[in-house]
């Protein structure tokens, strides 16, 4: 995979003629697969541009108080983003812009929310038979603050395509959550599918792990890990260090 | 090995278990038969520790210990095992990672992956378990007796003192149910002292755990105590007569 850092809010020299970087907007004319790591930054303010290309982004952010405003332009084209967050603050803000035919975007995202956490995700089908899939797991721990506002928009020219939101926070103690999921339509040619779950896990799933042996803590921290990982498609090395921070917060 | 003493058990405000009684020794197999809506699965429950059932009188006793206020996991630490009788889908945990953690609170420590995995392909072959069901999601998508092979396959795993069966013949076909309980038999007969509680309102299941008693159990109590010989009567002659047993017993 191909990193690309992110580091003091700008992005570091990156060394592939596959991908044009000019000032804050990264252009993509070539299927890869990249991962971006934000590193000491508070105020991000990125462009990406898919260009008749399939492209797999695996963002991640650990430690920051961080602002972003992202833009994603999709043009013939398919972005897959899985995206883990472990911040101190963060307020963002995504656009995906769905210029045409076909055009599709898949996003899941995981984070353990500790702050207090904003997000703003516009999708906007520009197009017909455009497809997006809009997928947010969080954990929100004791005291933090999260919400979620998501907009999805189709205009007149997107007939047959297709909107799923899909949003879970799960509180731990005291924490306060929302989630807005929005669908403006214009026509009725779409499918649309949103599920929004704010709660605590299951008593009845804890039971039946504990039931087995497993300690209330360790099964808490298997529903966690279950919740945070299981659509996540992340390469081994991430996916051990999202394994560490799980484990600093649930030894 | 458990001995249950003038039980009562209320769940949302009402009685289900009432002046409960039962004593089951070591290496003995019981079974409790009742129509639905008895209490059967609560008493399964409340033995495992599930907190929504509230002892309101009585006490718990296994292997010479009060676990009235002990919590599931320890319960089962201590030999106590429940397969459900609707076992449940565990969303984004995978079975290994499941079973493995398991076993490893059971052991004290962390069992190794080629460890664990040596086990669990031995234990599912003999149970005739798909290979795949190891990798998936916790009952999400199994089928009933999928399911309910997974949680006997757990029997084999965690090495149980003492078994309790709930409605394990539902979801399951008569193919599978002879492998399952082929799979219970072996087990007890390798561990002699095992002590096995069979819970059902069919005597399917009996004709191949032969039980050394049968309780029938209405209303929260056991009105009738006997061999195999009661559950062939049943099967015959349906509840009626036990229910109309029980309602003499109230209105005296
Ligand atoms: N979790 C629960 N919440 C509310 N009522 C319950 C619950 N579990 C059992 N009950 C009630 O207790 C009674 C006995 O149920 P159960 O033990 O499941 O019966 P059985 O297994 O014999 O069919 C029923 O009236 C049932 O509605
Ligand atoms: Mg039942």
């Amino acid at each position: 995979m191909n990193k690309i850092r992110v580091s003091k809010n700008k992005i570091s020299n990156f060394d592939n003629d596959k991908v044009i970087v000019e000032g804050n907007t990264i252009n993509f004319n070539y299927s890869g697969e990249y991962e971006i790591e934000y590193v000491d930054c508070n105020d991000i303010f990125l462009i990406f541009n898919i260009n008749g290309c399939n492209i797999k982004l695996c963002e991640s952010s650990f430690d920051n108080n961080i602002c972003i405003k992202n833009t994603y332009n999709i043009k013939k084209g398919y972005l897959v983003i899985n995206k883990f967050y472990n911040n101190k603050s963060v307020s963002e803000e995504l656009n995906f812009n769905l210029y045409e035919c076909e055009d599709r975007i898949d996003y899941t995202f995981s984070d353990i929310c500790l702050g207090e956490e904003k997000y703003l995700i516009n999708i906007n089908h520009k197009n017909k038979k455009t497809i997006s899939n809009i997928n947010n797991r969080a954990i929100s721990l004791k005291n933090s603050k999260i919400n979620f506002i998501i907009n999805s928009n189709v205009i007149k020219e997107g007939i047959d395509s297709v909107l799923n939101q899909n949003t879970r926070i799960v509180t731990l103690d005291n924490s306060d959550a929302k989630i807005c999921p929005n669908m403006f339509i214009d026509l009725d040619d779409v499918s649309a599918k949103h599920g929004s779950v704010i709660g605590t896990f299951n008593n009845e799933q804890i039971f039946y792990l504990m039931s087995k042996g497993i300690s209330y803590y360790d099964s808490l921290k298997l529903l966690i890990k279950g919740c945070l990982l299981s659509d996540l498609v992340v390469v081994a090395d991430k996916k051990m260090k999202i394994l560490e921070i799980i484990d600093r917060y649930w030894r | 090995m458990l001995s249950i003493k003038k039980l009562n058990v209320s769940v949302d405000e009402k009685e289900v278990l009432n002046d409960f009684n039962l004593d089951i020794k070591d290496g003995s197999i019981h079974v409790i038969m009742g129509p639905n809506g008895v209490g059967k699965s609560t008493l399964s429950r409340v033995i495992m520790g599930d907190n929504r059932y509230k002892v309101t009188n009585g006490e718990i006793i296994f292997a010479d210990v009060n676990i009235n206020e002990l919590t599931p996991d320890v319960r089962s630490k201590m030999g106590i095992f429940l397969a459900m009788q609707n076992p449940l889908e565990i969303d984004g945990v995978s079975n290994q990672d499941f079973l493995r953690t398991a076993m490893s609170s059971h052991a004290g420590k962390n069992i190794g992956l080629y460890d664990f995995i040596l086990k669990c392909e031995k234990a599912s072959e003999e149970l005739k378990m798909d290979k795949s069901l190891i990798h998936r999601t916790v009952n999400v998508g199994f089928s009933g007796g999928e399911k309910k092979k997974n949680e006997v396959l757990q029997i084999k795993l965690l090495n149980p003192k003492f078994i309790i069966l709930d409605e394990l013949d539902s979801g399951l076909d008569v193919d599978s149910l002879k492998i399952v309980a082929k799979n219970i038999l072996s087990y007890k007969e390798e561990k002699k002292d095992t002590s096995i509680l069979i819970i059902t309102h069919l005597s399917k299941i009996l004709e191949y755990i032969k039980p050394d008693y049968v309780h029938v159990l209405i209303d929260g109590k056991l009105v009738a105590t006997g061999d195999y010989d009661l559950a062939l009567d049943i099967e015959k002659n349906g509840y009626n007569k036990y229910i109309d047993m029980s309602n003499v017993i109230v209105k005296e």
